[in-house]
């Protein structure tokens, strides 16, 4: 189940926007987050949709792909979508049933709203599809740079996210072993009353820490005999690259920003 | 109770972009009381196959049959439950399992989870730690507190304690060395002889399987490319080096001084034999 | 040149002594293998020269000089070491993440460290993985990665303690291969820290210890020319000394000798 989940996911690609510094990517996830709430009418959501499935496309991400992926996350949007439906009031009443009212008002809210947040559901997911962990946290450390000066440690934090997003799946696997290791002994995590199945996580819980200290030691130990120090005197293997592809890719999500702008109503 | 595998398939990811088949329409069968091995290159479906024998993993299509359980794609746990009473499973790094206070209650994990009583379960547990030669006085302490290797034997003797008809045993030596390497081998040897019970081990040593096992069966993705007596398998060098698996010391051996004109009376299991059998050819030619 | 001279360690003051008076000298660009059973103190000594251990007596020389607190720094740029488990020692993201790791450490210019890392990759035959993240290698391969960011260094003594003891027989064909390439190519003074007598045959020196003592040194055939110490030392013979023991009189040989003299 958890394997469908494209949240978080990185798939290698050699697209425009794979290709992106991965800042521009952030920047531009950002500005399109609040262009989403200037459309206000059909015109500026009929706008956005053609904009997203370009993105969409410009990206060669599979469509049918990507909704499978986001399906988990479905029962968010039904949950929206039918709080408006009830709750907003206004225009004609469609229908009408004991205490349950139903505005045309609120069919049109429910619907824009959900679009927008399929749209940002899928402005970041495409963000983290076409970019790898590594890069994120590059460009997280190099936009935080301003923030060191006033002592956070953006160094320090952009190492943690790294090592921390490298060992993700390590422990995902060693979970996955030690959880078929206890159950091949018996253990009834899967059913049960809720209690007992409290009880069978500390099988499950214990070797997992055990085994994550004994890492982050290692590690610390791997670290320190390879010279790490912090981050005085360390150069940078990567290297984020501003191109021209960036600025462009800025100016048209700011142009199309200023369409929505004015077709407003 | 034999194990049938019949026309099992397994696939990774079903119907993703992710898809992988792991196992394609394999069919064999484990005989009570038999020691197999179950050998092939990383990747060749070997431990897809074991995690099928006790229902970790279920069947994509196909099914197996332990004794009269059946388990088949949508199996429900309760069966899986019992499958696991009768089979049991040494995993890799086993220590990696241990998480109670005490040795003793960490042994009695399996057996009270298979719904014996804290004495009966108390009681399998001392019998299988004093097997394994762990001292009685000492299985109060914390399992933590042990060498590597001290803490396997313990993570083995977890198993054993809930006494399976059927034992997987997927690299059991892996990080051990030499010699607890060979206490290891000898001691399943041993509780395959002694209990009768089937044991499956899983490795890429070519010496071990040569040495301990009776039966063979060989994997290459995910198909069965050969099963039959191990003496037949690890001997045919042309197979082996097809599949990327080493060719056991004593067979090289064996081989090569046989082109010399040595000629022994059978193929050696392990360097003792050789020896004794190499000093009846010297001593009958002169 | 590298000497050790009267080490003594334990980790409590109380505790049995992990090395007792330990001595031992090779030269540089020697293949020296420390082998002994868990617990024989050899990873001791090695953490001990890379400075993770201190509080030691007696000392260490590199070259006639004396390793203390305060030069250690300066050796430890000169010393890389390879561990025994491949996941706990992969930093990097990627494959050329973490090769680059230590270059970025010392503040090596850009264009220098991926020259350097190119060229310790394909060293080590995985320049093709170079994008590759730890998740999707086997066992043998990350230990290649490991190897190879030691390299990237440029050390003088690289040292691998148990480097193979958890990969399967091909993984470890594999290592033992690339670490004879690098041998013979970079005159690299190679440590191989083992309790596996089968995997020393190339080594130009052997040290055996128990207990944190030395027990036998020396070339490989002398080594094996006492195979009761070997045996004393909880060590298991391969299958050709084992052979030779029993009819051979114990003399040192290799498959094919064995095969010439039966």
């Amino acid at each position: 189940m958890l394997s469908n989940m494209l949240l978080g996911r990185y798939i290698p690609g050699n697209s425009f926007i794979h290709q992106m510094d991965p800042r521009a990517k952030i920047i531009s996830v950002l500005f399109f987050m609040v262009i989403v709430f200037f459309a206000n009418h059909w015109l500026g959501y009929l706008l956005l949709i053609l904009f997203m499935l370009s993105v969409i496309k410009i990206a060669q991400i599979n469509i049918f792909f990507l909704f499978n992926g986001l399906k988990l996350l479905f029962f968010i949007l039904i949950f929206t979508f039918l709080l408006h439906i009830f709750f907003t009031r206004g225009g004609t009443t469609l229908f009408e049933w004991g205490f349950i009212q139903i505005d045309s008002e609120g069919v049109i809210t429910g619907i824009y709203i959900t679009i927008r947040l399929v749209m940002l559901l899928i402005i970041t997911t495409i963000l983290t599809l076409t970019t790898s962990p590594i890069e994120l946290t590059d460009a997280i450390e190099n936009l935080g740079a301003p923030l060191k000066k006033i002592k956070v440690p953006m160094h320090e934090l952009a190492m943690m996210i790294s090592i921390s997003l490298r060992f993700i799946p390590t422990l995902m696997d060693e979970t996955e072993k030690i959880i078929k290791a206890q159950s091949a002994r018996g253990s009834t995590f899967m059913t049960g009353k809720l209690k007992s199945r409290v009880n069978a996580l500390i099988p499950i819980f214990i070797p997992l820490f055990i085994s994550a200290f004994k890492r982050a030691e290692e590690m610390a130990v791997a670290m320190e005999v390879r010279g790490y120090k912090g981050e005085e005197g360390r150069t940078s293997y990567r290297e984020l690259k501003w191109g021209l592809k960036d600025t462009s890719a800025i100016v048209i999500i700011i142009l199309f920003g200023v369409m929505l702008f004015l077709v407003r109503m | 109770m034999n194990i049938e595998v019949s026309a099992l398939t397994s696939i990774y990811h079903h119907r993703t972009p992710f898809e992988h088949i792991a196992l394609d329409e394999l069919t064999t069968t484990f005989e009570q009381g038999k020691y197999y091995a179950v050998i092939g290159r990383t990747g060749s479906g070997k431990s897809t196959l074991i995690q099928h024998l006790n229902g970790l993993i279920l069947p994509t299509r196909g099914n197996v049959r332990v004794g009269d359980l059946v388990l088949k794609k949508k199996t429900k746990q309760k069966v899986i439950h019992q499958v696991k009473k009768h089979v049991g499973m040494v995993f890799q790094f086993p220590e990696h399992q241990l998480f109670d206070e005490t040795i003793l209650k960490d042994v009695m994990f399996g057996p009270l989870n298979m719904g014996l009583s804290q004495e009966e379960a108390k009681e399998r547990a001392e019998k299988y730690l004093s097997l394994l030669g762990v001292p009685l006085d000492q299985i109060g302490r914390s399992p933590f507190d042990l060498s590597g290797g001290q803490m396997r034997k313990i993570a083995i003797a977890g198993i054993l304690a809930m006494e399976p008809e059927v034992l997987i045993v997927d690299e059991p030596t892996a990080g051990l060395d030499p010699k607890s390497h060979i206490e290891t081998m000898k001691l399943f040897k041993e509780i395959q002889q002694e209990f009768n019970i089937t044991i499956i081990l899983v490795t890429h040593d070519m010496n071990d399987v040569f040495e301990y096992t009776d039966e063979v069966k060989l994997l290459g993705s995910g198909k069965l490319i050969k099963e039959g007596r191990t003496l037949d398998i690890l001997t045919d060098e042309k197979l082996l080096t097809d599949h990327y698996l080493e060719i056991p010391d004593i067979v090289r051996l064996a081989h090569d001084v046989s082109k010399k004109g040595v000629a022994l009376n059978r193929m050696p299991r392990n360097t003792d034999e050789f020896i004794t059998l190499y000093k009846k050819w010297r001593d009958e030619r002169a | 040149m590298i000497e050790i001279n009267n080490l003594t360690y334990q980790y409590q003051v109380d505790a049995a002594k992990v090395l007792d008076n330990v001595s031992l000298s090779f030269k540089s660009g020697d293949w020296v293998s420390i082998i002994g059973h868990n617990g024989s103190g050899k990873s001791t000594l090695v953490k001990i020269m890379m400075g993770i251990l201190e509080d030691y007596e007696g000392e260490i020389l590199i070259n006639g000089n004396k390793l203390t607190k305060e030069n250690i720094a300066n050796y430890r740029e000169k010393f890389a070491i390879v561990f025994q488990n491949p996941d706990n020692q992969f930093v990097g993201a990627t494959v050329e993440d973490d090769v680059a790791f230590g270059l970025e450490n010392q503040g090596v210019a850009r264009e220098e460290m991926v020259e350097k890392t190119e060229a310790a990759l394909t060293a080590v035959n995985m320049l093709s993985y170079r994008r590759h993240a730890p998740a999707r290698l086997s066992g043998g391969q990350k230990q290649r990665v490991a190897i190879a960011g030691a390299l990237a260094m440029a050390p003088d003594v690289l040292i691998l303690d148990e480097a193979t003891s958890m990969l399967d027989p091909e993984g470890r064909k594999d290592i033992l291969n690339i670490l004879e390439d690098i041998h013979r190519e970079r005159q690299t003074t190679l440590i191989y820290i083992t309790h596996d007598l089968s995997e020393i045959e190339k080594s130009d020196y052997a040290v055996i210890m128990k207990d944190g003592e030395v027990l036998n040194r020396g070339s490989i055939e002398h080594i094996f020319s006492d195979t009761d110490t070997l045996i004393k030392s909880r060590l298991v013979l391969p299958y050709q000394m084992q052979i030779s023991r029993a009819l051979l009189k114990g003399e040192y040989v290799t498959h094919g000798e064995l095969v010439e003299k039966l």
